[in-house]
């Protein structure tokens, strides 16, 4: 009788719905969990010129792997979690890809970052330069490895020096200028900038300012090594480099001097750093105003060698590497994947999903790109379970299911009526 | 939103309340420590549940501590010339009279005070020529006023000898901070990077940099990376990602006339007035103004003293030939003549009384009345040709010396014609004059540091109250999570209860 | 200033830099009130030490001064006195000289006279004051006029018996003498025996003075002579006579020769007479000097004191008020310390 079928594929679809309830409730806390939903869906008998007759229910469950979990924080630099949609791209140990939210990453022995599950996160290297991935294919995705950074060290090829030089200064005779490198040296303000070479060593450099006449000025850049020890002069080897500057009287800036056509008004100044590139300096901002000597800013860029010191993990999925020179270079771009059907990927063992037939094609591509989210570090995604309606639905099961185990009974005793009809 | 979502809320309550607790903590253990600016954590709403503690950053007011570095210099450097002219000052202190309240009569030890003195002994030499006793008196008398300028010439070694060790301990104390910096610095530099907390760190290079102005005075930028560039207030770089090294070679005798060595940095000459970038404050620009202006300054008019002393008394041919005129009461040794006015550097430390008229050497008192003190027995410089007891010329002529108007060296910060006494006189009243406006300088500034300091310190110190005020806010706040986590957790047994 | 904040740290040290302050000020303010000048006179002067000390150099030299003058004044007076008895003793052998012109068989009374007026002139020349002979000029170590009545003879007793012997043949003593004749005696006293009494027989035989007189400083920049010097006419001229008395009055002259005797020796006393008191008043004239130096000098160092009270002294009252100032000050300073202390949070809250 269709009575104890009807039933009994009731008390399987809420026993079902029990199981997912039970499935969700273990899982309250695992990060990355996407609560699983049961949809009860009537089933229907047809036969050919027949009228449709109830078949019972069946349930089918659906992973709700678009809903966004909480977000917490961790002290983890490398725990991820994504705001969004978009899943991280994940191998496990043979090789095989998946996806996953579940961002516990953290490095293992060899410094590959591996989440609690055992998958490994994938991502496009750049170091030393441009990545060579793909959009929208995983091929080019290594194993993200925090190990093993070498030191690194850049050399100097830029520098800013803002100064003001005293307008009010008295001129020094020609044969006494810093570029004729006599001793003693003759000058009217110094100072010095630190730069670096193509291994990272320092190396200071003397900058002297020589006042050869009303708003005309004479620089001179010397290697402070090659000096004579004890004192300044006179260096060993003449000036790495020799500028006239010219100010202009009404502002006190920087202005063109007479029979100097490169560079046009004394800036930016090339010096040849020993041992480096050569450094181009920006003199623009110097002004001659009638106030004493000062420096407001020198900046240049180069550092010396650092070891790493940490990681960053920014919005966009960039992994930087930081090194104990304060320099921070960019490591790996952390990508998203998606798919258009984000519910019908298959769920497999530790919280990972595998494409599947109906769940579209996979699309890979950065965070905070159009249709992706964003990635947020020392963070971590909390399971989307909540307790309070997982123990509701559990009682609507139960009641549920004692509600077609009667059904059942009753049919079971209807049939025993029948059975018993003969004696 | 869900009822288990409470629970994460509540848990981001429990983990801010805890941070902006150890914030509290650590402001109130800080509260009395110089130099500690009060830390805030920032809480900033979190749009997925609860609150975060985003950063926590520290109350700092730059300007005001420029305000501060800059009046520890000046401070600095006025109490090392104070302190150095305050013991040039003991050597000619007039002590206040015990016998009368206007005492009118002469005290102290300095040259002034002797010069009068031996005019006096002069004076009653004169009205008895005849008396020894009052001969030796004169004799002692000169002693004592070469005993004073003798003593004035040491004391200015021992403050020159004393600024130049202390140039040395200055330059030492500023090359290990600039170590201790550079640490600091890249903690706060990679701390800024990474999101560190550097509250300390940024704490420390505060006091660093108070510390190295009271050495010499300073100004500082910053770039972008958080990195700080520290130039001396003259612009030489002090540090710049790396320290430089400021070297200095002590001298330790410094007699007349030898000048000390320059403090460098890089080669490049900070102190001495010639260096075209010499530092304007800070206690090595105070010690190096001392050890090279002011105290041979001072060196400068002894010997002028000195010098005019030798003239003043030496002994012309009486014969009227050509010999030389020699030193006479007052000589030095080694003397071929009398020196002139550019001749006398050191003089004053050598200065002495001529052992032929002295009896405690052997010398014969009356050669003071007679003459020939410089050639006993030799007739060119007698002038007693009589050999009369009663002769009283020569003393005549060596009173109204003291008296005449002679020439001095310019460059001694003095007149250039002056009689001895008024030469005399007018260098204690140099001497005190500079006291008196470096005490004043000094203490001034001191009271411009004490004011600065108080402005930081109630820009960024610690109050408690308010401090105490917060954590009864937090306290509540705490209170509160905790009871709505017993509510959550009472509404989940209500609902297994009713399961 | 406007606080907007204010931090724990300055409420327990604000009222430190005000008490420090105070204190320091009260123990100077101690050493003023007990000596009455200011602690440090230099740090309070300043460039003022230099006209301060002029002031007190003045003020020492003056005093000085006064004390040497008292010397000047004695040896002076000494020699005023000595003056006087030699010129009232000069008077009185000139009354006796008059009276003896009328009178014949003198020669005993004159030789008197003129031995016991030339050991008094010896006597009264050869005054001392303390270590100096008063009319000694510059040479005060040495007595000035040697004497006269010596065993063995003085050499200007000798040297006037061979100008005798000389012109005469014979000496004062002898017999011969009354046949010297007026003319002859008179032009022997006004020619040989005066030139004992100049020059260099006077210098070598007589006096061991010096010309030059001694001279002090009485006053800053004010020197006068302190002495005479025997070297004077009038103790030429009274030794003349005296000595022509000693020597030839008791000779045997005839009347008319010893009454050319009397009236030349007569004439040359009148002329000492007058000298003596010219000198004499030299010698008066140099003491007014020094009392009058000395009074202007006492007056002056009056002036100069003041001058100096008013660099040097600290008014008592003012003393005494600030004392009590700073004293009401650092007591109410830690009043308020001891109060901000209280004033704190934790002890309002409920335990």
């Amino acid at each position: 009788m269709s009575i104890l079928d009807t039933s009994v594929s009731g008390m399987l679809a809420n026993s079902n719905w029990l199981s997912n309830i039970s499935q969700n409730v273990a899982n309250a806390n695992s990060t990355g969990y996407k609560t699983a939903d049961t949809q009860f869906s009537a089933l229907v008998d047809q036969s050919p010129d027949q009228p449709s007759a109830g078949a019972g229910v069946t349930a089918t469950t659906t992973s709700l792997n678009s809903l966004q979990g909480q977000i917490a924080s961790t002290s983890t630099t490398t725990n991820l979690a994504v705001q969004g949609a978009g899943f991280f791209v994940v191998e496990d140990a043979s090789g095989n890809t998946f996806l996953t939210r579940n961002g516990t990453f953290v490095p293992d022995q060899s410094g590959n970052l591996v989440n609690a599950a055992g998958y490994y996160l994938m991502a496009s290297d750049v170091q030393g330069g441009s990545s060579n991935t793909s959009v929208n294919s995983l091929s080019g995705l290594q194993k993200v490895n925090v190990e093993g950074a070498a030191d690194s060290a850049s050399p100097s090829t830029t520098a800013n020096l803002v100064a003001n030089l005293p307008s009010t200064a008295t001129a020094i005779p020609a044969a006494n200028l810093p570029s004729t490198n006599t001793n003693p040296m003759t000058y009217t303000d110094e100072t010095t900038m630190v730069a670096y070479d193509d291994l990272g060593g320092a190396h200071t450099l003397d900058v002297f300012f020589a006042n050869t006449g009303p708003n005309s000025w004479e620089m001179d850049v010397y290697d402070a090594s090659t000096a004579t020890p004890g004192g300044a002069t006179p260096f060993s080897s003449g000036p790495l480099a020799t500028q006239e500057l010219t100010f202009d009287p009404t502002t006190g800036a920087l202005s063109p001097s007479t029979g100097v056509t490169t560079p046009p008004n004394g800036s930016p100044i090339l010096i040849p750093v020993p041992g480096g590139q050569t450094l181009s300096l920006d003199l623009s901002q110097t002004t001659q105003l009638a106030t004493a000597f000062g420096v407001n800013s020198a900046t240049i860029n180069g550092n010396a060698p650092g070891s790493l010191n940490g990681l960053a993990i920014n919005a966009s999925g960039v992994l930087s590497f930081q090194y104990s020179n304060g320099s921070s270079q960019n490591a790996y771009v952390i990508p998203l994947a998606n798919v258009p059907s984000p519910d019908n990927l298959t769920s497999v063992l530790g919280g990972a999903y595998q494409v599947s037939n109906t769940s579209g094609p996979l699309q890979v591509g950065n965070a905070g790109a159009a249709g992706l989210g964003t990635l947020d570090s020392s963070s971590l995604e909390n399971s989307t379970v909540d307790l309070a309606t997982e123990l509701t639905s559990m009682v609507e099961a139960q009641s549920s299911y004692e509600a077609n185990s009667k059904v059942f009974q009753t049919g079971s005793d209807i049939l025993d009526i029948l059975n018993n009809l003969k004696a | 939103m869900t009822l288990s979502s409470a629970y994460n809320i509540i848990n981001s309550a429990f983990a801010v309340t805890g941070a902006q607790s150890a914030t509290i903590a650590r402001n109130i253990t800080n509260a009395s420590t110089p130099g500690y600016s009060r830390e805030i954590a920032n809480v900033v709403d979190n749009p997925y549940g609860g609150a975060d503690v985003a950063s926590i950053t520290r109350e700092a007011n730059s300007a005001l501590l420029d305000q501060v570095n800059s009046s520890t210099s000046e401070s600095a450097s006025q109490s090392a010339i104070a302190a150095g002219l305050a013991t040039l000052a003991q050597t000619v202190s007039d002590s206040a009279s015990s016998t009368s309240p206007s005492g009118a009569t002469q005290n102290g030890a300095s040259p002034s005070a002797m010069l009068a003195n031996l005019q006096s002994a002069l004076s009653t030499y004169e009205a008895d020529p005849s008396n020894e006793s009052v001969g030796e008196a004169v004799v002692s008398a000169a002693g004592d006023l070469t005993a004073s300028l003798n003593s004035g010439a040491a004391a200015v070694q021992q403050v020159r000898s004393q600024a130049d060790a202390n140039m040395a301990a200055s330059v030492a104390t500023i090359n290990s901070l600039l170590n201790q910096f550079t640490q600091v610095n890249a903690t706060v530099v990679n701390g800024l990077h990474s999101g560190a907390d550097i509250s300390s760190a940024q704490d420390s290079e505060d006091s660093i940099l108070t510390q190295l102005s009271q050495q010499v005075g300073i100004s500082t930028t910053t770039n972008a990376n958080g990195s700080v560039s520290i130039y001396t207030d003259s612009g030489v770089t002090l540090f710049q990602d790396i320290p430089q090294t400021l070297s200095f070679t002590p001298s330790p005798t410094l007699t007349a006339g030898v000048s000390g060595n320059p403090v460098t940095v890089d080669g490049i000459p900070i102190t001495g007035a010639s260096a075209p970038m010499a530092v304007q404050s800070g206690a090595l620009a105070g010690l190096a103004q001392l050890r090279d202006t002011i105290a041979p300054e001072y060196q400068a008019q002894l010997d002028q003293i000195s010098g005019g002393l030798v003239n003043a008394f030496a002994e012309t041919d009486q014969t009227g030939g050509t010999a030389p005129a020699l030193p006479g009461l007052f000589t030095f040794p080694g003397a071929t003549g009398v020196p002139s006015t550019t001749q006398v550097t050191g003089l004053s430390s050598q200065i002495e009384v001529n052992p032929n008229v002295d009896p405690s050497q052997g010398g014969d008192v009356d050669l003071l009345q007679n003459g020939g003190i410089s050639d006993p027995g030799s007739a060119t410089y007698t002038y007693n040709t009589t050999g009369a007891a009663g002769y009283t010329g020569r003393i005549q002529q060596m009173v109204s010396a003291i008296g005449a108007t002679q020439s001095f060296d310019p460059s001694a910060g003095l007149g250039a014609s002056d009689s001895l006494s008024d030469y005399a006189n007018n260098s204690v009243g140099w001497l005190q004059g500079q006291n008196q406006q470096a005490t004043d300088a000094a203490s001034y500034q001191s009271s411009v540091v004490t004011q600065a300091t108080s402005a930081l310190s109630n820009a960024t110190g610690v109050n408690l109250d308010t401090e105490m005020t917060n954590m009864l806010n937090i306290e509540n706040s705490y209170t509160t999570s905790a009871k709505l986590l017993t509510t959550v957790n009472d509404m989940f047994s209500a609902l297994m209860n009713a399961a | 200033m406007t606080i907007s904040s204010v931090s724990t740290q300055y409420l327990g040290t604000v009222m430190l830099p005000a008490v420090t302050q105070a204190q320091s000020q009260l123990t100077t303010l101690e050493v003023e009130s007990s000596t009455g000048q200011y602690a440090d006179l230099g740090l309070q002067l300043g460039s003022q030490s230099g006209y301060e000390l002029s002031l007190k150099n003045e003020y020492d030299q003056m005093q000085t001064l006064t004390t040497d003058n008292a010397i000047a004044t004695t040896n002076l007076s000494t020699a005023q006195a000595a003056l006087d008895s030699i010129r009232s003793g000069a008077q009185s052998a000139l009354t006796s000289l008059t009276a003896m012109t009328a009178v014949s068989d003198d020669a005993s009374t004159l030789q008197t006279l003129g031995s016991t007026s030339l050991q008094a002139l010896i006597g009264s020349t050869n005054t001392a004051s303390g270590q100096q002979y008063v009319f000694g000029g510059i040479n005060s170590s040495a007595a000035p006029l040697t004497s006269y009545f010596s065993t063995p003879p003085s050499s200007a007793q000798t040297a006037v018996d061979q100008a005798f012997q000389t012109t005469f043949g014979f000496p004062p003593s002898s017999p011969l003498a009354s046949s010297i004749t007026t003319t002859a005696l008179q032009s022997f006293l006004d020619g040989p025996f005066a030139a004992q009494f100049s020059g260099a027989n006077w210098s070598s035989n007589w006096s061991s003075a010096s010309s030059t007189n001694t001279t002090a400083e009485i006053a800053p920049g004010e020197t006068i002579t302190t002495s005479s010097n025997a070297n004077q006419p009038g103790f030429q001229q009274l030794a003349q006579a005296y000595t022509m008395l000693n020597e030839f009055g008791g000779s045997a002259l005839s009347q008319s020769a010893q009454q050319v005797l009397v009236t030349t020796a007569a004439s040359l006393v009148t002329q000492g007479v007058s000298s003596m008191t010219t000198t004499e008043a030299e010698v008066g004239a140099s003491l007014g000097q020094v009392t009058q130096a000395n009074a202007a000098m006492s007056s002056q160092m009056t002036i100069l004191q003041t001058q100096v009270g008013n660099l040097d002294d600290v008014d008592a009252n003012s003393v005494a008020t600030q004392l009590n100032t700073l004293t009401t000050q650092i007591e109410t300073a830690y009043q308020i310390t001891a109060k901000l202390q209280e004033l704190s949070l934790a002890q309002y809250l409920p335990t």
